[in-house]
């Protein structure tokens, strides 16, 4: 018998967990984690450790943290099963947990390249993932890197800077199409074409087999073959469970699925989010979100009333030399300004939508990035006059409205 | 190895022996100092585990761009010693680092 129950122990889960004993310390939480390390940050595929040394987990919290916090965490253990009339989880193992309250923060998985042959390319996820990587890039000489995705441009990026011979096949007309403006995709990719990346755009891959990567434009062969195509979110258990699913698990802006006594943070969840209902993969999102949650559940517990979560969402992205930061949500649809700057390696994209700034995306221009986290934090509608008024600069605008 | 010395807020010091290139953000998590979250993983994308520098033995490289940055815009009280600690490592060059936690830190 548990207050709270958490099933995933990744950034989301943690902060869930977290955040519940520091609003309330009387609380039991257990605290449920399929992998037996302790919980870790998801590696930073940028960072150099990874790719010539074994990584060293990064721990998001001390060992002893969770038995301080009155946090029991299982490891290695599986959930089968939610019964929510009885309000009880079934382990693998078949202990069953009763809760009062349930945060399903199960996160998501690496999509499988949905093709013939799409399991010999290597994917990169968990840290079982890249403890792999490291050995792996370090015996390859030609990589073959598949999406051209945060994830596939990270990887590409980063065994370039080891000096292996990288080529990476895009789908699209240039990287990261989906995810940044389209200028400064455009702009990303000559970058990295400049280092001496072969980047193939509107590369179909039709199938994988001995002789490697069958696509439109031919066959490529490497001797290290990644592939980087996304995540699904991993909403089986909710499913079983009757939750209502789009895409993700349907919670509302308290992140209450359509059960009351469930709750869904992270990855896996789909929320309201200007207007439409979306999931947002991100630390960012992970951990404010739980953190919502887990006030909203001690909220609920004390009779006090919810608050909406109404996040700025910001995501980025090491590249080699290149830091890509983005916040708001993107809209490749809305219109695009690009703001004076000093060098082709520096960049920021403004995003308008009805003439009001609802995105910014910056390359190696932390200053604005920040400022742009805190100006659509604001409840001041930002528009081009006003960007334009303060010499392009939003760090400067936003000390002006402050 | 460099001895690395965190003060809580609450004024009680952990010292704890850093091995050449762990950075203090992640020493202090694995050692269970109070104050320093570190949400974003050491990419220096926030300022949770901000620390103010008091003492050091040894050359201590200077704040990067980013670091600056994310100082001046996320910290409400910046002191000329305030440091992303995830951008400090333990080194040769330093034998002996004493930083301060500031209260309420995330």
């Amino acid at each position: 018998m548990a207050d709270v129950v958490i099933i995933g122990a990744g950034h989301a889960g943690v902060a869930a967990a977290a955040q519940l004993h520091k609003r309330d310390a009387n609380l039991s939480i257990c605290l449920i984690s399929n992998e037996q390390p302790l919980p870790y940050h998801r590696p930073p595929l940028s960072k150099k450790a990874l790719f010539d040394e074994l990584l060293p987990l990064e721990l998001l919290q001390a060992e002893g943290f969770y038995q301080a916090q009155n946090i029991h965490l299982q490891r290695g253990a599986t959930v089968t099963h939610i019964d929510r009339t009885q309000r009880q989880v079934t382990l693998a193992d078949g202990q069953v947990l009763t809760y009062t309250q349930l945060i399903i923060a199960t996160g998501s998985s690496l999509r499988p390249m949905p093709v013939a042959g799409g399991e010999r390319a290597m994917g990169v996820y968990n840290y079982a993932d890249i403890q792999q990587l490291g050995p792996r890039l370090q015996a390859a000489h030609n990589i073959l890197v598949i999406g051209g995705g945060f994830i596939g441009c990270e990887i590409a990026a980063g065994a370039l800077k080891l000096g292996k011979n990288v080529s990476l096949l895009v789908s699209g007309p240039r990287l990261l199409r989906k995810s940044i403006a389209p200028a400064m995709g455009e702009q990303v990719t000559q970058l990295h074409k400049h280092s001496g990346m072969h980047i193939h755009t509107n590369c179909h891959v039709s199938h994988l087999d001995d002789d490697g990567v069958h696509t439109n434009q031919g066959v490529f062969s490497g001797d290290l073959i990644i592939a980087g195509v996304g995540a699904n979110p991993n909403i089986e258990l909710a499913k079983q469970a009757g939750l209502t699913i789009d895409g993700g698990i349907v919670v509302d802006a308290f992140g209450q699925t359509s059960d009351t006594h469930t709750y869904a943070v992270g990855d896996v969840a789909s929320m309201p989010l200007q207007g439409k209902t979306q999931r947002l993969e991100s630390i960012q999102n992970a951990n404010d979100q739980a953190q919502s949650v887990a006030n909203n559940i001690v909220s609920h517990r004390q009779n006090e009333p919810a608050r909406a979560y109404n996040p700025v969402p910001w995501f980025w992205s090491d590249q080699g030399d290149l830091k890509l930061q983005m916040a708001g949500l993107n809209d490749v649809s809305a219109e695009q300004k690009i703001l004076a700057s000093d060098s082709d390696t520096r960049m920021t994209a403004v995003q308008f939508s009805k003439g009001v700034m609802t995105g910014v995306d910056t390359l190696n221009m932390p200053g604005n990035h920040l400022a742009a986290r805190k100006l659509l934090a604001m409840s001041v509608d930002i528009t081009w006059d006003m960007v334009q008024d303060h010499n392009q600069d939003l760090k400067q605008l936003f000390k002006k409205l402050r | 190895m460099t001895l690395v010395t965190f003060i809580q807020a609450d004024g009680r010091s952990v010292d704890v022996q850093a091995k050449q290139g762990e950075h203090l953000m992640k020493l202090a998590l694995d050692n269970g100092v109070a104050g320093i979250t570190g949400a974003c993983g050491g990419s220096c994308m926030c300022a949770t585990c901000h620390v103010l520098v008091e003492q050091i033995n040894g050359q201590l490289g200077a704040a990067g761009e980013m670091e600056v940055e994310i100082l001046d815009m996320e910290v409400d009280e910046v002191f000329d010693n305030s440091r992303l600690c995830c951008q400090i490592s333990a080194s040769a060059a330093i034998e002996s680092i004493r930083v301060r936690i500031p209260p309420n830190n995330d």
